[in-house]
């Protein structure tokens, strides 16, 4: 199979041998490249946790001990002493306790303002946007991790989608198969093997289509009904023990996890975790309690178990990325609620993960015409992180420009603050020479 | 031509929901263009029901009222175009109940589509456009002067007219001014607060301004677009952007560019006929080549409703919308502003997972049901011959043929007392089925 990602990706793979093979037919790589090859798995995995509905940014993590803050949030105002501090004047919301503990140990990194200009505010098209990830805004058929699925050469479990309520735009490829798992997964036709009758069916299934001289469609039905039985018994074991029941995304991220652990080959996985379009009831009572404050902490649940359950030898290969659709207005509505916002923060937890605020902070003063939050980090600089720092492929084929990167994952140097542009700029070029991607990023095109 | 019956299937499977053997042979013999034609005459179709059928459910249970009366629909009335072309407009001119809310809203426009699918592309599009459905699915409902909505403007052009990349960004803002104003009621202190869906157009809300859309610069107002975009600068355009659309819908994924621009420019002579463009379509060579059968994958409700009429069931005997969801189908919720995707749209582990488990379920009916039962003595050819007919297929694979002829034998073999429901579950696995 031919593929000019692929090819990169191989590329790539064969210069990071040779340097430690010690060969001078390239430019000779520095002991930061050796290192950079060493810190990220060659078979990392990523995690979309899909926020639906917009998830309030500044109610997840923010200046909650600030007068600007009590003043425009009002009634929606967190108290700071039941918050948990994170860094540079912000907080987590008080039901996220455990991730701010993670914080803590550096395994959280949140990018701060993430969105993008001239969108309108309906969900549909924000999150179509976000999905399709194409450089200048189009919404396509595809999304950015289909792309990377379409030419990185993987099996049918490369692309997990958890839920069975299709296949998320944003793992939709031209040609990827992406594995769409029910959450009642269990009895999945083709894993109960003990009955001879049910074996026979299967042998008869997985032996029809392919080369039936009626065309690529019946050829290809054919396939998928094979490929379903083989990929019932493939992750039937992942139900053998109960899912937990305290939460619909805890369940969804324990299922995530188990089916890591399983091996199949799954580098990218999406878990829904739904009703964040809280236009009321955000708050009930007091301002931590309310339909916000029970998603965050059945998100901060989620979190934990998922980390919990992935064997040790594969937690540091996986990482954990929470994005939204959308922020949500600065100032509260009539009915304890927020109305669709801007700018939101998209979270990325993993062992490999440099923690930190990354992006500005949002201001709560300097606020768009509408009067929402300023969107300053174009969400395809995040994603253009996440493709060539962690999953190290080449991101302008898939997103159709370039993205500066944010140098979140831990590639063995230190974090430098963005603003050092001269630290920042020879910390490039050694990237450069040491052939970590063979070009030099440049600014984003849109920002 | 006169057709044969593989051909007579074809035509029921594709311009129709499918169609019994017996509804098959009735077709038999016929001359092809008749057949086209009997099959686009809707004069005698029963009658639709208006939102009192539905009136008194909740809401969601009024969803899937509304789907199971579709499905028995599809199922039981004299093949026509009628549900196919329906089926088609609803993906077209996508809306959610979803978003849009109401049932009773989605119900109208329902209503609306069979009652002027068939005539004017140009009378259908503005009726759609100012129909509540679409007005709040796209959200043209809070567009006005002081703060332009672009989102209607945008995918009118790119979904319903023209297509990705035949305008301009600086269309898409002139668009969304020209249609300002035209509005839903929404809640207004004369309604007491309480939301209505009804369209309304507030001249006060209206840009009257002068405003440049495909370079022409005029006071445009939303009705002078759709005449452009129909009958003006973008003719062209849209009827190549629909026939192209048509023909994946009915005959296969990749026309010829000389295909298209035929049938386009008919289609303008025609005055933008839909039924028009439809026959076309159907007449084409390509519609009636040998490899045009199978080249599409059923979509769930077409599946379903061929095998639900086999058995002769109807929504009372399965959970229709519980099902077809499973299968990543839910009629009037389509997943996006862009309706349903084609063939891989349709193909997935999960959505596979739920045709075996449906097939699992109705495997026992099949017994229940005497369907293809009494066949332990048949030599396993015979048995497999049996199934092709009961599943109406003409065209068999050697693939299908020969390992479900195989299980067949392992199966006398194993249990030689019974073979209870292997002989129909095996049909419901063949591609075959799964195509049309």
């Amino acid at each position: 199979m031919s593929n000019p990602s692929t090819s990169v990706i191989e590329r790539r793979r064969f210069l990071q041998g040779a340097a430690f093979a010690g060969t001078t037919a390239i430019a000779a790589p520095t002991f930061l490249a050796e290192q950079a090859a060493a810190a990220v798995p060659a078979d990392s995995i990523l995690v979309t946790v899909t926020l639906a509905g917009g998830n309030d940014g500044i109610n997840f993590l923010g200046p909650f001990d600030t007068g600007r803050y009590r003043d425009v949030r009002g009634r929606l105002a967190l108290n700071p002493a039941s918050s948990h501090f994170a860094a540079e004047g912000q907080f987590f919301h008080p039901r996220l306790s455990r991730l701010a503990t993670r914080f803590r140990r550096g395994d959280v990194a949140v990018v701060q303002g993430v969105g993008d200009h001239g969108l309108d505010h309906s969900h549909f098209s924000n999150l179509a946007r976000w999905q399709s990830a194409n450089a200048g805004g189009a919404i396509s058929g595809t999304g950015w991790l289909g792309r990377w699925l379409d030419n990185a050469g993987l099996n049918q479990f490369g692309g997990v989608a958890i839920g069975g309520q299709g296949v998320p735009l944003h793992m939709r490829g031209d040609s990827v198969d992406v594995t769409d798992i029910p959450r009642s997964g269990g009895g999945l036709y083709g894993s109960d093997t003990s009955d001879l009758r049910d074996r026979n069916m299967y042998r008869a299934i997985r032996r029809m289509g392919r080369g039936t001289n009626l065309g690529p469609w019946v050829d290809r039905v054919g396939e998928v009904n094979a490929q379903s039985v083989d990929a019932a018994q493939a992750v039937s074991p992942a139900f053998n023990a109960p899912l937990p029941e305290s939460s619909r995304v805890t369940s969804d991220m324990v299922l995530a996890a188990r089916l890591i652990n399983l091996g199949l080959g799954t580098r990218v996985l999406n878990i829904w975790h739904d009703g964040f379009d809280n236009h009321d009831n955000q708050i009930s009572g007091s301002a931590d309690q309310g339909d916000h404050a029970d998603l965050l902490h059945e998100l901060d649940v989620a979190i934990d178990s998922f980390f919990a359950t992935l064997s040790p030898s594969v937690a540091p290969k996986v990482a954990v990325m929470l994005y939204s659709e959308f922020g949500r207005r600065v100032e509260p509505n009539g009915s304890d609620g927020t109305d669709h916002g801007t700018a939101g923060h998209v979270v990325l937890i993993g062992r490999s993960v440099k923690g930190g605020l990354y992006g500005n902070k949002p201001s709560l003063t300097n606020l768009d015409n509408r009067g929402d939050l300023q969107v300053t980090m174009d969400f395809r600089r995040v994603y253009s992180t996440v493709l060539e720092e962690w999953l190290q492929t080449d991101a302008r084929p898939v997103l159709g420009g370039r993205y500066r990167t944010l140098g979140i994952f831990d590639d063995g140097e230190p974090a430098i603050p963005e603003n050092d542009l001269r630290a920042r700029a020879a910390q490039l070029r050694a990237r450069r020479v040491g052939n970590r991607n063979d070009y030099l990023r440049v600014h984003s095109p849109s920002f | 031509m006169r057709l044969d019956r593989p051909a007579a299937a074809h035509l029921l499977r594709r311009a129709a929901m499918g169609g019994t053997n017996a509804q098959v042979n009735a077709f038999f013999d016929m001359d092809h263009v008749a057949a086209v034609d009997l099959l686009l005459d809707t004069s005698n179709t029963p009658s639709v029901p208006g939102w009192g059928q539905f009136a008194g459910l909740e809401n969601w249970r009024a969803q899937e009222a509304m789907i199971e009366w579709w499905v028995d629909r599809m199922i039981t009335a004299p093949p026509t175009i009628e549900e196919k072309l329906t089926l088609f407009l609803h993906s077209h001119f996508a809306t959610g109940r979803d978003k849009v809310g109401e049932s009773e809203l989605m119900w109208r426009q329902h209503r609306l589509l069979r009652a002027h699918g068939e005539g004017s592309f140009r009378n259908l599009l503005e009726r759609i456009s100012l129909d509540s459905a679409m007005l709040i699915y796209l959200d043209n409902e809070s567009n006005v002067v002081e703060s332009p909505q672009e989102n209607f403007a945008r995918e009118l052009m790119e979904l319903h007219t023209v297509g990705n990349g035949r305008f301009s960004e600086d269309d898409v803002v002139a668009m969304a001014r020209a249609w300002t104003g035209h509005n839903t009621v929404g809640a207004t202190r004369e309604n007491n607060w309480q939301y209505d869906p009804t369209y309304i157009f507030r001249s006060e809300d209206h840009d009257n301004g002068a405003k440049t859309l495909f370079g022409i610069s005029q006071n445009w107002d939303a009705i002078d677009t759709l005449d452009e975009l129909c009958f003006g600068v973008k003719a062209t355009a849209t009827s190549d952007f629909i026939a192209r659309k048509m023909f994946q819908f009915f005959v296969h994924s990749n026309p010829s560019q000389a295909t298209v621009d035929q049938l386009a420019a008919n289609w303008r002579a025609n005055n933008l006929n839909i039924k028009s463009l439809v026959r076309d379509v159907l007449l084409t060579d390509d519609f009636w080549a040998a490899e045009t059968r199978y080249a599409l994958v059923k979509s769930p409700v077409e599946f379903m409703v061929d095998i639900m009429r086999r058995l002769g069931m109807t929504s009372d005997d399965t959970s229709v919308r519980w099902r077809m969801e499973g299968m990543g189908m839910t009629l009037f919720d389509p997943p996006t502003v862009a309706g349903w995707g084609r063939n891989g749209f349709w193909l997935g582990t999960a959505t596979a997972w739920t045709k075996s488990r449906w097939t699992n379920n109705l495997k026992w009916g099949s017994e229940d049901r005497n369907v293809l039962q009494g066949l332990d003595e048949l030599p396993p050819s015979e048995v497999i011959d049996a199934v092709v007919n009961f599943f109406g297929l003409h065209e068999v694979s050697a693939q299908s043929r020969n390992h479900s002829e195989d299980l067949i034998a392992r199966v006398q073999a194993d249990y030689s007392w019974a073979m209870r429901y292997e002989p129909f579950a095996i049909g419901m696995f063949m591609p075959e089925v799964q195509c049309a």
